[in-house]
């Protein structure tokens, strides 16, 4: 039986399909202005070359900000749900998660089972977020997936006073233009980044196995920070973008096997 | 008004603003908070109303804390009398408690209904219910309840509880906000609200022999505590009670933004109830708000959390 | 969550940092002010420091909370404000404590003081005090901070309630709670209130209040006989000092200072362009800015409504229990913060702009001060139409530098300046 999660975050859109708890094949696509669309796009993308219609999949389960305009989808959960299923399915000794989206972030408990028993979010603000990383490439005029690893050849932090997306990008860019290393300037918004991450941490339960999942978490040079904030070795997924349509595949699998009892 | 004022008092003055409050002769605060308090100072300076009362109301609920309430509601109701040429007699004020104390009976009544394991009614409903009592006479308001309570009593129409869950936290008067949560699967069965519970729930003193406006100002000093009132513990004792008997699986937990009593109050209150075995989604957010969004992902969460640890 | 060591570090490092700072004060003569109110920090904190050998206990407590009740019965008391603020500016790691305090579930609304305090409570930069005591006397938070405190600092605690309005009927209740208070502070320490003690503490806050309307006087001057800075400093002494003989020598040494240069015809810059009414405090981290406005713009401070004894009030040391009941509803910061505003804070406002001879208004507007930002639009219209002065508004948070970056504070006020300065 095949069934598939889908994600639509804020900035991307991912889709997974699943056999018998079996990854089948994903795509990860842009999120464009209408969420129904990309929704559409970004399933059939998955199901390109494996030879399935949508009409094989036998339940879909939505995710992410868009969850409740994919028409395709029986039923939705919340990405907090299936990014602990996600996470538990890679690493299922996995209790802490940390994921870091575009638009906020998460610190996730969950049991054996892949359940949530508690979780926290960030407030509402760009600041430590992926869209806050993309601002910060830009004003500094490094392509995206480049920054966390020109920030690791930093050889003096600069020391951030803020996150704050506004007040960090003028900041930014005011110590740019006055000749300070753009790695100085990127390990020092990392670091910054890497507290308030280690701040919602403090308030789940920060158990030695964790996960970082996420598109961040695709960021070498964050990682390395918040492995030396928290004090722990964070165990990576190969494609943490996708943990969260994963985890919504999970909850397809399981809500079809309950169906059909 | 500035940034740092809470969403609510803020859209108090927003109402003023916009000449919604055109029918008004007069303004009574009390000094319950920081906010309300700069309100009466701005709606003083610009004289939105020639009548313009702030009662001090202590934190405390000692003697000491009693006299002074009473002789500030005394104060209040002379200075009523004097601007407006009025004489507010003793009978006139047993007959009004008469009528307050029904509406609180008749509540306390229909908040029976929903210890019920398919109560009858949702929170939201409650809310707009609540919200209209806010707006109404309180004599129409009382005829309209007592039709609910009977038509609800009957036990014709049941709501299915999948999960119990109490709202607690700063003023809430949207009903949607309620119906979001309700419509991801939870059903709001009780709240700890100072635009609900704490609002109604203790009734005032009617025995021959007391006097009227004793009676007022002792129950709404020791009324059900509002985070302001020291010591916390008589809030979260009240809470926890609450939580038992409504059987509650879940409370939310909103503080509105800048209703820094709540904010203080949040951590402790939180950590009480955790300590009976009761989960709790903290949400921050601004008044009016509708759940819907970042909020509604958290919910839907939360819920999905209590469905997991219930095994369900 | 509970502290059970008293950590003294921090402290320690404090008053190593000051003592240097009056060192250096004493070094230059027109600096005399400065050296004394380094000085009396150093005792306030070696106070603390000393107490356990010296037999004495230790309460802590939240602003406003009358040290003359403490100074009269042998108790040693620790602001946690003042020493908030001082480590703020001395050690580093404020953040940290700030990220505790978040982790301890206090949301970023709540004031920046009650948030360091906090952290710095659980981290253990505060030595566990003997007795809490916290009021409403300044705000809701304030009034709401030291239930966590009670909770971390694991000692007997005591809320002080401050009832709203300055009537009759206020004070009365206001005279029980304090004698409550006093009850709650003999049961502790196991020793009876001393009322003659009292009364000798209460002649000291006398002299101090009057120390302060002399002061007052005195800057009405053009030019201005005023080192910015030193309002800052002379409210701390009120808030940390009033009822003890400290507080008057601070006082005295920057009276004489202010009445010599008035005498000689002189201002405490060489050239006063301009006379600025300063309203609230500007951010811990940023008084150095005081002396920097003043320094290259010719700004002095003449006057601040939020922090000024006015006429009318006086302490009679034969009742000290009622004299101080009343204190605290009249004093810098407890009268203001209350209402009404348009018969308080916004009508001396306009008075002192016009006393004082004003051209502007700075207000310090903290984004965790609700009251007090609350009444910047009426501050601001009452200004320009009963003063026919502008008020610049700078937004920031008195703990938290991270909020405004100081550079953009003093770009905003050297906008200002140009701005009065078009206006001569």
């Amino acid at each position: 039986m095949f069934v598939a999660g889908i994600d639509i975050g804020s900035r991307g859109s991912k889709a997974v399909i699943m056999e018998d708890s079996q990854l089948v094949s994903f795509s990860i696509c842009e999120t464009g202005p209408e969420s129904t669309k990309s929704a559409q796009s970004t399933i059939d993308q998955a199901l390109e070359g494996t030879g399935l219609t949508l009409e094989d999949v036998e339940y879909v389960v939505a995710t992410g900000y868009g969850r409740i305009l994919v028409p395709f989808a029986k039923a939705n959960v919340s990405e907090i749900s299936c990014h602990a299923r996600g996470a538990h399915w890679y690493f299922p000794s996995v209790r802490t998660i940390l994921d870091m989206g575009g638009q906020d972030c998460k610190a996730i408990n969950c049991d054996e089972k892949g359940r949530v028993t508690n979780f926290i979010m960030n407030d509402k603000c760009a600041g430590g977020t992926g869209r806050f990383l993309e601002v910060i490439a830009d004003v500094l005029q490094v392509p995206l997936d480049e920054i966390g690893h020109l920030s690791l050849q930093s050889t003096q932090s600069v020391a951030f006073s803020t996150v704050c997306a506004v007040f960090a990008k003028s900041e930014a860019l005011a110590l740019a233009r006055s000749g300070v290393p753009k790695s100085d300037i990127l390990a020092g918004l990392h670091d910054a980044i890497a507290v308030r991450c280690l701040n919602l941490l403090r308030r789940v339960v920060l158990d030695k196995d964790f996960t970082v999942t996420g598109g961040i978490s695709k960021n070498a040079g964050m990682v390395d920070k918040i492995r030396k904030k928290v004090g722990l070795e964070p165990v990576l997924a190969p494609d943490p973008q996708i943990i969260g349509a994963l985890g919504a595949a999970l909850y397809a699998q399981e809500k079809a096997q309950g169906q059909m009892n | 008004m500035y940034i740092n004022t809470c969403s609510f008092v803020r859209g108090c003055l927003d109402l003023v603003l916009k000449k919604r409050y055109q029918f008004l002769d007069g303004f009574v605060s009390g000094s319950t908070c920081d906010c309300p308090r700069r309100l009466t100072d701005v709606w003083q300076h610009y004289d939105f109303t020639p009548f313009v009362y702030i009662l001090d109301v202590p934190r405390k609920m000692t003697q000491a804390a009693h006299a002074l309430y009473r002789e500030e509601v005394q104060g209040l109701k002379k200075r009523i009398e004097e601007s407006f040429g009025l004489h507010i007699s003793d009978e006139a004020l047993r007959r009004s408690i008469e009528t307050y104390n029904r509406t609180r009976t008749l509540l306390k009544k229909l908040y029976e209904l929903r210890k019920s394991d398919c109560p009858p009614v949702t929170g939201a409903e409650v809310l707009e219910v609540l919200d209209a009592g806010f707006k109404m006479p309180r004599e129409e308001f009382n005829r309209v309840l007592e039709r609910l309570v009977d038509e609800a009593g009957k036990g014709e129409r049941t709501v299915p509880a999948r999960f119990r869950l109490m709202i607690s936290g700063s003023p809430l008067n949207n009903p949607e906000f309620i119906r979001g949560i309700e419509e991801l699967g939870g059903l709001v069965v009780v709240d700890e609200l100072c635009t609900g519970v704490r609002h109604w729930w203790d009734l005032v003193d009617e025995s021959p022999g007391v006097d009227p406006v004793e009676a007022l100002s002792r129950r709404y000093l020791n009324n059900f505590p509002c985070p302001r009132m020291y010591p916390p513990e008589e809030r979260f004792d009240r809470a926890v009670q609450l939580v038992r008997e409504y059987r509650v699986d879940g409370v939310i937990s909103e503080v509105v933004r800048y209703c820094v009593h709540c904010a203080h109050d949040q951590p402790l209150l939180k950590r009480t109830l955790e300590g009976e075995g009761v989960p709790v989604l903290e949400l921050s957010l601004e008044y009016g708000a509708s759940g819907t969004g970042q909020i509604r992902t958290r919910v839907q969460a939360f819920l999905e959390m209590l469905e997991a640890r219930s095994g369900r | 969550m509970t502290t059970t060591v008293a950590d003294t570090a921090k402290l320690r490092q404090i008053v190593e940092v000051v003592d240097a700072v009056a060192k250096l004060q004493r070094q230059r003569l027109e600096r005399e002010p400065d050296a004394v109110n380094y000085q009396i920090v150093v005792r306030y904190f070696n106070n603390v420091l000393t107490a356990k050998e010296e037999g004495k206990l230790v309460v802590a407590h939240t602003p406003m909370i009358a040290p003359e009740i403490l100074f009269a019965m042998d108790i040693v008391p620790l602001q946690l404000e003042f020493a908030a603020t001082l480590a703020a500016q001395i050690i580093p790691g404020i953040q940290e404590c700030f990220s505790t305090a978040a982790t301890a579930g206090l949301a970023p609304e709540i004031c920046s003081a009650q948030r360091l305090i906090a952290g710095q409570a659980i981290q253990r930069w505060l030595p566990r005090p003997d007795a809490l005591i916290w009021s409403n006397q300044v705000c809701d938070n304030t009034a709401k901070g030291g239930n966590l405190l009670a909770e971390v600092f694991d000692c007997p605690s005591f809320f002080l309630d401050r009832p709203y309005q300055f009537s009759e009927r206020g004070v009365h209740y206001f005279t029980e709670q304090l004698k409550e208070l006093i009850r709650f502070l003999e049961n502790l320490t196991g020793r009876r209130m001393d009322w003659d003690r009292f009364s000798e503490v209460m002649e000291y806050s006398r002299r101090l209040q009057d120390l302060h309307r002399e002061i007052r006087e005195l800057r009405k001057a053009v030019p201005c006989p005023w080192r910015n800075l030193w309002f800052i400093h002379m409210q701390g002494t009120e808030m940390y000092w009033a009822g003890s003989p400290e507080a008057i020598a601070h006082l005295e040494a920057i009276r004489d200072a202010a009445r010599q240069k008035v005498t000689e015809g002189k201002g405490y810059v060489p050239v006063e362009r301009f006379r600025i009414l300063t309203i609230f405090v500007p951010p811990t981290s940023g008084w150095a800015m005081m002396g920097w406005m003043q320094g290259k713009h010719g700004a002095v401070c003449v006057a601040e409504p939020y922090f000024s004894f006015r006429d009318g009030e006086a302490i009679d040391p034969a009742k000290p229990l009622q004299s101080l009941a009343r204190k605290c509803f009249y004093c810098p910061i407890c009268g203001p913060m209350h209402g009404p505003a348009s018969e308080g804070i916004v009508r001396d406002t306009v008075r002192d702009a016009v006393d004082y001879k004003a051209e502007g208004a700075v207000c310090f507007a903290s984004i965790g001060c609700r009251q007090t930002d609350a009444c910047i639009r009426m501050l601001k219209e009452s200004l320009q139409e009963k003063a026919g002065i502008p008020m610049l508004v700078l937004d920031n948070d008195t703990y938290d530098p991270t909020y405004v970056p100081e550079d953009q504070l003093r770009d905003k006020l050297d906008e200002f300046f140009e701005l009065l300065e078009g206006r001569k």
